[in-house]
């Protein structure tokens, strides 16, 4: 038993070498890796903000938002963006949608595969208290992330502008799209998510400190979106652009601007000949 | 608990290291402790079904005391009866009750008299088939004097829920593993290091091999219709792949977990396609079936004694019912009798036990005609296969005319190369180490461990790497 148990250890401690050694290159090649941006405006949110805003529209932009990012995602994105970039404006997606509850289910639900795959190398899962998160698949991609072999690629959490084909028009599904962003299983409705509001707040207070002008973005939705969207969720986020304003955050609400159907890629999301109009739109009234 | 995840990981070093460090003194101890972590393994899933194994092993434990002390043969059938009844009662129930019901009424309005199936919202308990077999050889091997009844208790429940094997097997024979149970077990090093051995490459098997075959297994044969006759071609050649490396890697796993614990199971597949004829492939494929069926169902039978008929009913009898055995559908059934079809000429020309040795041994490559019959042999198993993975008999034909149509010769829609340099890489260690009970028992043992260590460390880092999300075994639905 004595030279089973030896070679088993010493078998494992040969192992650990191995993967350890991975981890501290890896672990280099993030720090190496982490994203430096030469640009003023630094744009994030989620696929709203992805499929609306082009940041080449702007003298000096860039976009890094992504589908289905939840606030807490976007300020580890952001404090990781401001180790080595020098950004003076974050324009911030502020729609209905990401303060629901529902966004606090993306660790947990079928997203989480590929919310772990974005951010293994800047989460602080920690932070978030009550939140679903599926550890053993956390720590299985983290793993096989660092561990397996040495990756020069860790940044997988940088988005870009996409826009979405204007031949295709998909309204009529309108309810699914609402009912995946405020409904859940059981028919009741997701309320304002606490997380979503904390971390929003953390990005506010990070956004001071670090001396860049925040302004919170709400695309256009379309109506049958907005009629659609619950009664109570409407007046949480009143109340709550009421509270960002008095903190000096500067909020440009477009979720009810005139675009046509022509503009929609579906209800929530602006297709590319609506997002060239949106964003021309921002620079000029705001700009 | 599923061999291939982390739950398992966990359990198996916590379990050996209380079996041997803190049980080890007492072998009733560590008998108890067994079946303690054989009932936790398996109440993993689902602790309801612990209820059945634990009825069938009280019922088996019950029989085998009467059926030893019993003398009147008359008495003795009937106890033998009461264990065949419910045991297979149960398997019925659970594994065939919705079949029957459906045939019949498929069967009713075919005579244009249609009624309506009560169906049954069964669950199939998690390896009924196996442990069920495996009391019952219990039982069969004390009626017919074969083997002493077990008086202790504790060990009989832990043969029958013995947890490395109860899920799939390989089903043990009572006279093989009971014993064992009774034997102070002593702890053996090269026993132990080659079980790890044999469950490292049980998991590349199944989670390297198996798993990325059945990705693409399951996108042709959901559509057969949509592709050409190449790439159903490697549909099936995957799905043959699938199927050996879920199930071997199961049993590898399941042999590798049994030696830690100082306990040998049987062999259950000795590298079956590289057989040369259909009869050498059902000698080493899921052996443990295949001998069951042989020593319980063929032999009783007559055997291949007898005349020409008798020779045909019981090959078809063995081997419809093995097919009946994997599970409750006709595909499964004509799978067993194609089977019978291919064994059959080999059984009537006495060329059924012509090729009994390890192919090409002490040679690294085969002669050119063992190379062409291990060649034609596998193109069989494949064609066969298609009948056992398809949902039903009309798919399974379309499937199979799919693939002999002009697109057979055209390039395949789906052409996955890794996959296929897996399999590649699985044929060649296996061809290896073809001679011995498990491809890596004997492989690179005479190189300097670094080496080796590195080889193996290959290995795990495929499994990791490549691993899919933890699958299933094929073989629990059976």
């Amino acid at each position: 038993m004595k030279s089973f148990l030896k070679d088993t250890l010493l078998f494992i401690a040969f192992l650990l070498t191995y993967f350890g050694l991975n981890y501290g290159i890896n672990q280099y090649f993030i720090q190496l890796s982490s994203p430096q941006i030469e640009k003023r405006i630094l744009i994030m949110g989620d696929s709203h903000i992805e499929a609306s805003i082009d940041p080449t529209a702007f003298p000096s932009a860039i976009s890094v938002a992504q589908s289905v990012e939840p606030y807490f995602i976007s300020y580890w994105k952001l404090k990781s963006i401001m180790h080595k970039s020098k950004i003076d404006t974050l324009i911030l997606g502020f729609s209905y949608n990401n303060l629901a509850e529902s966004y606090d289910d993306v660790l947990h639900n079928l997203w989480c595969l590929e919310m772990f795959k974005r951010i293994y190398p800047i989460a602080e899962l920690n932070t978030l208290k009550g939140l679903k998160i599926k550890w053993k698949e956390y720590g299985l991609r983290k793993f096989k992330n660092m561990c397996i072999a040495p990756r020069p690629n860790h940044v997988f959490y940088m988005g870009d502008f996409s826009g979405l084909d204007s031949t295709k028009n998909n309204l009529d599904a309108y309810l699914a799209n609402v009912s995946r962003h405020f409904s859940k299983s059981d028919g009741t409705n997701f309320g304002v998510s606490s997380t979503s509001v904390e971390f929003l707040n953390k990005i506010v207070a990070f956004c001071q400190t670090n001396n860049i002008k925040l302004i919170l973005v709400g695309t256009p939705l379309h109506e049958k979106y907005r009629e659609n969207i619950p009664s109570n969720f409407e007046e949480s986020y009143a109340e709550l652009i009421n509270t960002f304003q008095k903190k000096g955050v500067t909020i440009y609400n477009y979720s009810e601007a005139v675009f046509t159907d022509t503009d929609f890629f579906d209800v929530d999301h602006l297709n590319i000949k609506g997002a060239k109009q949106f964003t021309a739109s921002l620079i000029r009234n705001n700009f | 608990m599923l061999f291939n995840s982390l739950e398992f990981a966990l359990f198996l070093p916590i379990v050996f290291a209380l079996y041997w460090f803190v049980c080890n003194k007492n072998l009733q101890l560590q008998n108890t402790f067994l079946l303690v972590v054989s009932y936790f393994f398996y109440g993993w899933w689902d602790w309801r079904f612990l209820s059945l194994i634990i009825f069938s092993s009280f019922v088996d434990f019950f029989v085998g005391k009467q059926l030893g002390k019993e003398e009147e043969e008359g008495k003795r059938k009937i106890y033998l009866w009461i264990s065949i009844l419910i045991n297979l009662g149960f398997l019925g129930f659970f594994k065939y009750f919705n079949f029957f019901a459906q045939s019949f009424a498929d069967a009713f309005t075919l005579f244009g008299m249609p009624f309506e199936a009560n169906r049954l919202n069964i669950i199939l308990p998690v390896g009924i088939s196996f442990y069920t077999f495996q009391t019952l050889s219990y039982t069969i091997d004390v009626y017919k004097k074969q083997l002493k009844p077990c008086n202790d208790i504790i060990v009989f429940f832990a043969f029958v829920s013995f947890f490395p094997q109860l899920v799939a097997g390989p089903i043990e024979r009572a006279t093989n593993l009971l014993p064992q149970f009774f034997k102070k077990r002593a702890f053996d090093y090269l026993k132990a290091k080659d079980g790890l051995r044999q469950i490292l490459w049980g998991l590349f098997k199944k989670v390297v091999v198996a798993d990325n075959c059945a990705r693409i297994v399951d996108v042709i044969f959901s559509d057969p219709n949509a592709y050409g006759g190449s790439t159903l071609f490697i549909g099936a050649l995957l799905f043959t792949f699938q199927i050996y490396c879920d199930f071997s890697g199961y049993s590898d796993i399941a042999i590798g977990t049994a030696r830690l614990f100082g306990f040998n199971l049987m062999q259950n597949f000795a590298f079956p396609y590289f057989s040369r004829d259909i009869a050498e492939f059902w000698r080493r494929w899921h052996i443990s079936l295949s001998t069951w069926f042989r020593d319980y169902l063929y032999i009783p039978l007559g055997g291949s004694r007898g005349g020409t008929a008798m020779k045909i009913r019981n090959t078809f009898a063995i081997f419809l019912v093995s097919g009946f055995w994997h599970g409750a559908n006709w595909t499964f059934i004509f799978w067993g009798a194609l089977n019978a079809f291919y064994f059959l000429p080999l059984l009537l020309t006495n060329r059924n036990r012509n090729n009994i040795g390890v192919v090409a041994e002490e040679r690294l490559l085969p002669s050119l005609r063992d190379g062409i019959n291990m060649f034609a042999t596998f193109i069989l198993a494949v064609l066969a296969w298609v009948f056992f993975r398809s949902d039903n008999l009309t798919l399974a034909f379309e499937y199979i005319g799919g693939i002999f149509s002009v697109s057979l010769f055209s390039v395949p829609t789906i052409l996955p190369f890794l996959t296929l340099a897996l399999i590649a890489f699985l044929c060649l260690i296996e061809w290896l180490g073809r001679a011995q009970q498990h491809a890596l028992e004997v492989f690179l043992l005479k190189w300097p461990r670094l080496l080796r260590w590195t080889f193996y460390l290959f290995l795990i880092l495929t499994v990791v790497q490549l691993g899919q999300k933890e699958q299933s075994f094929i073989y629990f639905q059976f």
